[in-house]
Order: C-alpha cells, then structure tokens, then sequence
C-alpha cells in the first residue's frame, strides 16, 4: 500500500494463523483505530501542554461470523465485524476532569472511530491508570 | 518474636496506596524528585498503614508494601545488573511474540503499567531489598513485623530473559544461583534486625502447574514457551529450601496464589493445591499462606507439619465477608490444622500492583476488620 510518500505491506484480509507474517487488513482496520485514540489524546495533550507521560490502547475485533468470512457453504451470519472493544489507558499527572474533558473531544473528533460507530457495535472506555 | 495470639491476623502484604503516594512513585519514577522527598511521603504513607492496623487489631504487622511499585520489580532498584524493562520493550526483544501477546490480553492491564526486572549483567545487592523497610516499621511499632520478598523462583523466572540476559547469565539456573545468594544475604540481614516473619511470594508456581507449562503471565513471559513443569517445581523446591536455611529459627511463609491482577475473576488461574502438595510437603517453610476464599482454590488440604495462612477473604470483591462466614471457614480449617497452626489472612495482597489496587482502602479495612472480628470471637471460645 501507498499512502502520500510512505509504503507500507498488508497481509491478508484477515488471518487465523498466529504465526501469519504480516499484518492483515483486520487488523491494520482495528490497530488504525486504537492509533487513531491514542494519537487524538497525545496530540490535543500536547496541544495544551499537558502532562501525559503514556496512552495505550487495546482494541478487540469480533466478527459475525468467521465462517461466513471464509466462505464456508450454510454458514448462517454475515462476515462484518459485530463488535469492536477499545479500552483507551493514560498515565498522567492531570486531574481526571482534565482527562475526561480532554477524552470527550477525542471521542468527537475521530474520524475512522465516528464512522465505524454507525456500522456496528463499538464499546470505548477510558481509564486513568498511573 | 513477641507472642502472638491464637489465630494470628496478619494481611499477605500490599495495601492501596493513596493517590499522593502514586504521584510521589510516579514522579520518582520519571526522575522529577529524590529519594529524600520520596521517603517523605512513603514514610507518611507507611505510619497510616501501620496506625489502621494496629487500630483494626491486626497482630503481625507490615508496611502494606508502601514504597514498593509492585511486589517484585522493586527489586530492579536495589539490585545492580538488573533493569526495569517495560513490557513494550520485551516485546520487541521476546522471540514468541504471539504467545507474549496472549500474556498481554490475560492481563487486563495496560501494558506500560507493568516493568519486569530484567537481569542485564551479573546480579549483586547495591542496597538492601527489604531491611530498610524493616527499620522503619520497628522503630513505629511494638507489634510482630512481618516483610515480604518475592522468592527465590519468582525471581530467577521473572528476570532471566535469554535475549537480555544470556551475556552475563547462560542459563536461568545459572542466575538462580546468584539469586539464592542475594536472598540469603537478605534474609540474614533481616534476621539481625530481629524480622519476626518473612513471607517468600512464589505465585508463579501455580502457573506451572495451571497452565502444564504454558505460562499466562508477564512474570514468566521470558520462558513463555513450554517448559517442563517437573522440571520447574524440582528447581523452585531447591531455590526456595535454600534460601529459607538463612533464616535460621524464624518464622517463615510462602505465599502462593493464583493471580491477583484483575477483578475479572475468569482472567486468574483456578485449580486447588493437590498438584503442588507434594511440592509443598518438601518445603522446609513453616507456613503455608494460601488463598482459600474462592472456590477457584479448591478444597482445604492438609500440610503435614506446617501452618496455615489461611486466606478468608477475597482481596478483589466489593463485598465483605461477614464475620460468620469467616469463622465457618477457620472451623472447617480446624478439621485439619491444630488451632497454634493457624494463622489469618485475605487471600492476597489488596494492591499487588500499586497502580492497579484490587479494592479501596476502605473496603480492604473492613475486610480485615472482619477477620479480627471472627478471630477473637473464636479466641474466646477455644
């Protein structure tokens, strides 16, 4: 894949096998999404000079089902994603209000997360863990 | 060691710290203040933990592992040759990074919250592990002071990361050996300053045995692929028997659990001690401290000579245990332990992970106040 002047490789659109080699389409979809929040806090918190010493996401995909997505004759779902869990973690020195405030507008201004919230069911939290 | 009464209370170590003292960890950690303003506030934090549990009635006494970040990587900062890597960092350097991920996901913690102790060059104590801590509390209190150490397996399991460590150490057996030393050290020191408990933590075993070698946890994430679990429990029994030696008539405890990282219940190991008995028979410890107060720890068994630290509340709910409840469990217990070997405790700690406590401080009181409750009730009666 090219995007503006950087090259990057995708695997396959997505991959039960642990030890596939490269990052599938699934996955790019879900990890862009965890980057997307991560990148948002970082960004405004630098913005505003506040002190955020670690962002991390963990993002989990489900699918309808994996069947349908495979191809298997009968199966009974459909291959979309029906759920996609976010918990979003930062270290910081800044009240919670600060953050949650902070949080609030990430959550308003994420374009991939907004779009993927009108598709299907996306579970996003948010923790403050020093 | 003073007298202790029948049915000692104690706690397994960890209490929740304040969110003062998180920041003061916090800013230690990032360099922004000294070990004199750090002290400060620990010490402060310490005699708070101290006064509640002389207050709630607890007999054997410690300094709820206040100026400790977790239960074991705080020994990357008395030890040299060791680092504190986070687990952000091992990822790039573990070869079975699919397996590690897994570890991750089982966490249910962010991943830079946690730093393993990783043995990048020969081990040696540049400070003292835990008889700092040991001063404090007995210059503060007339109580039996109990320290906790992570053991000797724990240790070796959790700092030998081939990739870091295979320069200075071939082989993990070959850290172990450095890491008896260091401990015996310890332990010897802790003896002089009249320790009157000193609890080994050694969690990782029920891993061995839970998971037929495929470990869940960052503590083993250097050795995540499939170990020998005979082997592993052969190597744990001697390291421990070991150290243990160097404390010479003191009392002694192991402390072996199932996880205590979450308050998803379903993410901690679940099994009852049968496999580890015969293990446990072998160990010249003189308690045993083991959680009991889940169902995931199986049926009560009984140690042929040792004493119990019984675990009567769970650390991880909200709910607490009623005072009858607790004395139907000590009752049970008592079909198999005389009364002068049995001691009382929460199953763990109440903040193994000081950035991830388990519960609030309020609840942990109550819980332990419970116990104190059922154990006098019972002390009158027996």
């Amino acid at each position: 894949m090219v995007a503006r002047k950087n090259l990057f490789e995708v695997g396959a659109p997505f991959d039960f096998d642990e030890e596939a080699d490269h990052v599938t389409a699934l996955e790019y979809c879900l990890g862009a999404l965890g980057a997307e929040l991560v990148g948002g806090v970082k960004r405004r918190a630098e913005s505003r000079r506040m002190d955020v010493e670690h962002v991390e996401a963990v993002v989990h995909g489900e699918l309808n089902d994996s069947l349908a997505a495979i191809g298997v004759v009968g199966a009974k779902g459909h291959p979309g994603i029906e759920r996609i869990s976010v918990s979003v973690y930062v270290s910081s020195g800044e009240t919670e209000a600060e953050l949650e405030r902070l949080w609030r507008e990430v959550l308003e201004t994420s374009p991939l997360l907004r779009t993927l919230q009108v598709a299907t069911r996306v579970e996003v939290t948010f923790q403050v863990a020093l | 060691m003073s007298t202790l009464p029948l049915f000692p209370v104690s706690t397994v170590g960890s209490w929740p710290r304040s969110q003062e003292l998180l920041r003061a960890q916090r800013e230690k950690r990032l360099g922004r203040i000294g070990d004199q303003e750090f002290d400060r506030v620990a010490d402060a934090a310490v005699l708070d933990v101290l006064r509640l549990q002389e207050e709630i009635g607890v007999d054997l006494v410690n300094d709820g592992e206040q100026r400790r970040d977790n239960f074991y990587s705080f020994i990357a900062g008395k030890l040299s040759g060791v680092r504190l890597m986070t687990l952000a960092e091992m990822l790039e350097i573990i070869e079975d990074k699919a397996a590690f991920e897994r570890i991750l996901q089982t966490l249910d913690v962010p991943a830079y919250s946690i730093s393993n102790p990783t043995c990048v060059g020969p081990i040696a104590r540049r400070q003292p592990l835990a008889v700092d801590e040991l001063r404090f509390v007995k210059r503060h209190t007339a109580k039996p002071v109990k320290v906790t150490l992570p053991g000797p397996y724990l240790m070796t399991r959790a700092m030998f990361v081939k990739e870091a460590t295979q320069e200075a150490y071939r082989t993990k057996e070959d850290l172990a050996e450095d890491v008896a030393r260091v401990l015996e050290e310890e332990i010897r020191d802790l003896v002089a300053e009249g320790v009157d408990f000193i609890q080994l933590d050694e969690p990782v075993l029920t891993e061995l045995v839970f998971t037929q070698g495929r470990t869940r946890t960052f503590m083993c994430a250097a050795l995540a692929s499939t170990q020998d679990p005979t082997e592993e429990l052969e190597l744990a029994v001697t390291l421990i028997n070991r150290v243990l030696a160097a404390a010479g008539d003191v009392r002694t405890g192991l402390h072996v659990c199932r996880g205590n990282w979450s308050r998803d219940e379903t993410t901690l190991l679940s099994g009852g001690y049968q496999p580890l008995k015969a293990i446990f028979d072998r160990l010249t410890v003189r308690q045993l401290v083991l959680e009991y107060a889940t169902e995931r720890a199986g049926g009560l068994l009984a140690f042929e000579g040792k004493e119990l630290g019984l675990g009567v509340v769970n650390p991880r709910t909200d709910r607490v245990e009623s005072e009858v409840e607790i004395r139907e469990s000590i009752e049970q217990a008592l079909r198999l332990y005389p009364a002068h070997r049995l001691f009382l405790n929460p199953d763990c700690g109440f903040a193994t992970f000081s950035n991830r406590p388990v519960n609030a401080s309020s609840v942990a009181t109550a819980k332990v106040r419970a116990i104190v409750g059922a154990a006098r009730t019972l002390r009158g009666g027996a």
